[in-house]
């Protein structure tokens, strides 16, 4: 046994004491002001999203506006589990609610973040108003691999796995594969995300056909990024150990 | 302050639940070095380095639901039965299993000598602790070191008294054969 073992790290006693004496300070706190900072949060990040979306897509905004509703729901439900009073620690396996909402909100985030990325992502006619243009090779890639249906796989593979990394990257302490229920809580809980392009899909009358490969490209990127952020804390804290 | 330290794990818990930020630090002041012994104690192996994560595990549990607490009960034996519930889970129920089936097929082949321990030997306790069986060890841990009774840790372990009696002989036994082995 190394002698390191033996002694209860101090700095990590600590931590896990203050974590649960805030965890009660802010337990005294009215509920009513907690409800308000959850609102705040989420009109202020959904408008933001709101106004992000309407400047790119503004001629096809139907499509939209059910997703802008969706994830606007997403983000009271991310920040209403964010703020509910607990201890605010990451330790491996504890699903706390607070990690809930930290996933939910960054999966959300990031879920945005790759519609931006790549114009040709969901809608079949891209924005001419999106400034990023660098991934605009990559549908052509796809296409060339399989026509439509590779180019749907693939790209629901890319953008989650991309998303998936992103997200689990942030709450990599608390990642484990130790069971199929460690592994499925956050793959669904980032899957939740993805609802909202889902629906967008099903209801264009050209990418309707083909949504269940984007659906299971998407689902493989998410298993796929969890082992890469779980691999990859682990030769890091293994690193940080020796 | 000093009235607290005066007061019982259970009065204590009572005013933990209320939300006494002083009365769950008096709680983790008296035990936060008892569960992580235990926990160090009670891993071999490769599984020791998961002590610090079921050490916070087991606080963080306790944490969530305090307001469970049954006030007819003792508040040491609730604490261990949290970190013993996270231990299974986070190492799995299986690999403590055949943990315990494979130490237990090679202490039973030191059954049949019979020694005697004598009272220097606990020094080499630790050493030995890591060769009996999964089971045998955490019954010994939780009565002998830990100072519960065959009752409680039956309760806490969900098997009968009377099984985890046979189990602290069995284990008591393979120890003391263990430490005269090794002397």
């Amino acid at each position: 046994m190394k002698e390191s073992e033996d002694i209860l790290s101090e700095d990590i006693s600590r931590k896990l004491e203050r974590a649960i004496t805030s965890s009660l300070i802010r337990e005294q706190e009215p509920r009513w002001m907690r409800f308000y900072r959850v609102f705040r949060f989420s009109l202020f990040t959904s408008g933001i999203l709101y106004i992000g979306l309407w400047y790119c897509f503004r001629h096809s905004m139907n499509h939209w506006m059910l997703a802008c509703g969706l994830w606007a729901v997403a983000m009271l439900f991310g920040f209403y589990f964010y703020f509910i009073p607990q201890p605010k620690i990451e330790v491996k396996n504890y699903w706390s609610s607070w990690i809930i909402g930290k996933l939910i909100l960054l999966a959300t985030f990031n879920t945005w973040m790759t519609l931006f990325l790549c114009p040709h992502f969901v809608v079949l006619h891209p924005s001419e108003k999106l400034a990023f243009g660098f991934l605009n090779g990559l549908p052509d890639l796809y296409m060339a691999l399989g026509g439509m249906s590779a180019c749907m796989f693939f790209c629901g593979f890319t953008f989650s796995l991309l998303s998936g990394c992103l997200s689990f990257i942030f709450i990599s302490k608390t990642i484990s594969l130790s069971s199929w229920r460690s592994i499925l809580k956050p793959a669904l809980i980032s899957f939740s995300s993805l609802i909202p392009i889902l629906i967008i899909q099903i209801f264009d009358m050209n990418l309707r056909f083909y949504f269940f490969y984007w659906l299971a490209g998407s689902l493989l990127g998410i298993l796929t990024s969890l082992v890469i952020v779980s691999l990859l804390s682990r030769v890091f804290s293994k690193k940080l150990l020796n | 302050m000093a009235d607290l330290e005066n007061k019982e794990d259970e009065a204590l818990m009572e005013l933990y639940i209320k939300g006494e930020l002083v009365a769950f630090k008096e709680l983790y002041s008296r035990y936060s070095t008892r569960i992580y012994g235990f926990l160090i104690r009670r891993l071999t192996g490769r599984h020791r380095t998961q002590a610090m994560d079921l050490f916070q595990l087991t606080w963080l549990k306790l944490h969530e639901s305090r307001s469970r607490f049954d006030r007819t009960k003792k508040f040491s034996a609730w604490i261990f039965t949290i970190a013993l519930n996270s231990l299974r889970d986070l190492v799995g129920r299986k690999q403590l299993e055949v943990e315990s089936d494979q130490l237990e097929n090679q202490s039973s082949a030191l059954d049949s000598e019979e020694m005697m321990i004598q009272r220097e030997q606990w020094a080499s306790l630790q050493d030995s602790l890591d060769k009996i069986s999964s089971q045998q060890r955490e019954i010994f841990l939780l009565c002998d070191w830990e100072g519960f009774s065959s009752k409680e840790v039956a309760e806490m372990v969900k098997i009968s008294e009377g099984n985890a009696r046979q189990i602290l002989m069995r284990a008591r036994k393979n120890l003391k054969t263990l430490a005269e082995a090794s002397s």
